[in-house]
């Protein structure tokens, strides 16, 4: 190995895989081929750990895995053409849930760029508008300034994902390493990495901000009724405590999105996920709340249903780190735009010192202990009930069991559809990575990759993929890689033999008109399963479910458990098209 | 209608860049004036654009662009035709835009 600190010439492929070993990247995921062959000669001699997923897709989707529990960069690795066509579902994930991933590509050599060449395809094109920003690197000795800029990017301010595609001819070209990194700690490479933290934080002035700080204090004067309405940037912000802290000091209730679950803990106020599948009380609390604290989201269409009616008498104060998310949806009356870290502490500054003014001047601010127990009270109300009746396993059920151990470290990683609001709404996380949801792609196939990305990340801990029978098989051959690196991830498959949210859909909103839901040929899993290495079982009965997740615990390498279900078990509660969130349907399966 | 305009760096693909942000956000292109500067890193953009949601829907993206910087905007109507016709008024907004050309 050439070391980067001597006056060497290496090539291209040498840098890159030297480089980001430098840089902290210890994993990398991906598929070799023609035009990223020289990366994967260099990576014969490099102490990255490269793991071989058996589909480009399931490469970047284990990258953004990986990411999102380890909290560092993701890097995925393919060939030109269809290697880097694949990756983009997996980039479009990680953009739209702002996840730091860095994918590097191959191209065809640079002079057969705009030929038509085999396996060319213009995959920075392709893929600009599912980046937060891309490379096409014209020369060897840019290669330094443009990594150091890619993995900048990809992390700061809100995260997302960044493509470095590298032509062949330059993978191979050898440069003079210590002129060209010269350049590049002189050059504008600090610029770019601070430019959105920057940007973001220039938005308010020191004066602006004590400004913006009082009128945050002359709301929560008037407010009688405040909520806080956490997201998935407190995760990204990595502020949980510090907001544990904020919801301690001010003792407002709190509801979460999806991508925030689990951000509060055990908050005895934490009243669940708001929206289309949320719990009764949050969307209630929602619906009559009369101030929003808004912490790190962005008002998904999925959370606030009927944009019109959402929140009809709040006020709002949106905390983000992204200017263009505030006002988007939903005007706010007071932004704090920056580093959640930073605003969240200057909140909690403002409210001690405000409260200690209120106790000194015995102020006029309305008692929030009536909201407080309102809320207590929909939470109350609005316990999930677990006993339908039947000797079918009850999917909800089963997932409260999942986990009822307490375990600071487990990992769910889910697919998408209703085993996923199951997830959201069923099991207990006890921080915001714990749980992996593809929350603003909806990506299908997500759940078994992200878990080896999450088992990667974290080798000791129990991760579990709860997938359903649509999802698993759609990145299927991953069970390849769980063998081939002996991960011990736990398959949770719940199996309705259809594609059961569609299905649901089809049920209430298109007169029964089932249309290509019926997944009953499907092949015996657990025998699938097993012909790939994992030991597997099926559960079918309402008296197995307890043993089924006791089994599921007690397997040490990988596994599998198929979880038979009712294909008419429906994501309940749920709020129609067009309704707003005060209205769910509420309907039971019997 | 309203003029942005911006100082792009001069990478691949950054007007790319610009141009589907203004697409994808619901915004009609109306019309465009590149000029490019002497050392070739950078070069000034300015757009013409309508659109029925707020204008700062479209500039906040855009300033989210890495290659993007110093984007102001000039809401005033601005008479497309005289734009096109060589008495551009957006060259009145930055003589600079003018001189580099």
């Amino acid at each position: 190995m050439i070391p980067l600190d001597s006056n060497s010439y290496l090539t291209g492929a040498e840098y890159l895989v030297k480089a980001l070993a430098n840089k902290g990247v210890k994993k990398i995921f991906g598929y070799p081929g023609g035009a990223i062959m020289p990366v994967y000669d260099a990576l014969v001699d490099s102490e990255l750990d490269h793991i071989l997923c058996r589909h480009e897709q399931a490469a970047s989707l284990a990258a953004d895995g990986y990411a999102r529990v380890s909290g560092e960069i993701g890097v995925c690795l393919a060939t030109s053409g269809p290697g880097a066509t694949n990756l983009i579902t997996g980039l479009a994930n990680a953009y739209m849930d702002s996840v730091p991933v860095l994918a590097i590509t191959g191209q065809v050599a640079t002079s057969l760029i705009g030929t038509d060449a085999f396996q060319e395809i213009d995959i920075f094109g392709m893929t600009l508008p599912v980046v937060k920003h891309s490379f096409l690197v014209q020369s060897a000795e840019s290669l330094p300034e443009i990594l150091t800029k890619a993995i900048a990017i990809a992390q700061s301010g809100r995260p997302g994902p960044v493509l470095v595609d590298i032509p062949k001819d330059i993978q191979v070209t050898e440069f003079n390493l210590i002129s060209s990194l010269h350049s590049t700690e002189l050059g504008d490479v600090n610029e770019s990495k601070n430019k959105t933290e920057n940007d973001a934080v220039k938005v308010h002035s020191i004066d602006q901000y004590a400004a913006l700080m009082t009128q945050v204090q002359s709301l929560l004067e008037l407010s009688a009724k405040p909520l806080f309405y956490l997201g998935g940037g407190i995760g990204i912000a990595k502020c949980e405590s510090l907001l544990r802290q904020l919801l301690h000091q001010t003792s407002i209730p709190a509801i979460t999105t999806l991508k925030g679950i689990g951000c509060y803990g055990e908050y005895s106020l934490g009243l669940g996920m708001l929206g289309m599948h949320g719990h009764q009380a949050a969307n209630l609390a929602v619906q009559n709340c009369d101030l929003l604290i808004v912490i790190g989201a962005r008002f998904d269409d999925r959370a606030t249903g009927n944009l019109e009616r959402f929140a009809p008498n709040a006020k709002v104060i949106h905390f983000d780190i992204d200017d263009a998310e505030v006002d988007k949806r939903r005007f706010a009356d007071v932004s704090i735009v920056g580093n959640l870290t930073d605003t969240l502490k200057a909140f909690s500054e403002l409210f001690m010192l405000n409260n200690v003014n209120h106790r000194q001047e015995s102020s006029e601010r309305p008692d929030w202990g009536k909201w407080k127990e309102w809320c207590r009270q929909q939470k109350k109300d609005f316990q999930w009930q677990y006993n339908p009746p039947g000797n079918g396993i009850y999917a909800p059920r089963l997932l409260k069991y999942l986990t009822e151990t307490k375990d600071e470290q487990r990992v769910i990683a889910c697919d998408v559809g209703q085993h996923q609001m199951w997830v959201a709404q069923h099991c207990q996380f006890s921080a915001v990575n714990r749980h992996l949801s593809s929350g603003g792609l909806g990506t299908m196939g997500y759940g078994l990759p992200a878990a080896i990305g999450a088992q990667f990340a974290e080798p000791d801990s129990c991760v579990i993929n709860v997938c359903g029978d649509g999802s698993f098989a759609m990145n299927l051959q991953e069970l390849i890689t769980l063998v081939r690196y002996r991960l011990p991830v736990k398959i949770l498959l719940i199996d309705n033999q259809s594609l059961g949210m569609v299905r649901q859909w089809q049920h209430l909103f298109f007169k029964d008109r089932f249309s290509e839901i019926d997944l009953s040929d499907n092949p015996d899993f657990v025998q699938v399963a097993q012909a790939f290495g994992l030991s597997s079982m099926r559960i079918t009965h309402k008296h197995e479910e307890q043993a089924g997740i006791d089994w599921l615990f007690s397997e040490k390498g990988p596994c599998l458990l198929q979880v038979c279900i009712d294909n008419e078990q429906n994501v309940w509660p749920l709020v129609p098209p067009g309704a707003d969130n005060s209205e769910m349907m509420v309907q039971s399966d019997g | 209608m309203s003029v942005i305009k911006m100082q792009v760096m001069q990478q691949p693909g950054s007007l790319e860049r610009v141009l589907r942000v203004i697409r994808h956000r619901g915004f009609n292109l109306l019309d465009l004036t590149v000029n490019g500067s002497l050392d070739n890193q950078i070069f000034s953009l300015m757009v013409m654009v309508s659109g029925e949601r707020p204008l700062s829907f479209l500039t906040k993206q855009l300033k989210k662009l890495v290659d993007v910087n110093d984007l102001s905007v000039n809401e005033q109507a601005v008479n497309s035709q005289a734009f096109n016709a060589g008495n551009n008024p957006l060259n009145k907004l930055d003589s600079h835009y003018a001189n580099s050309a």
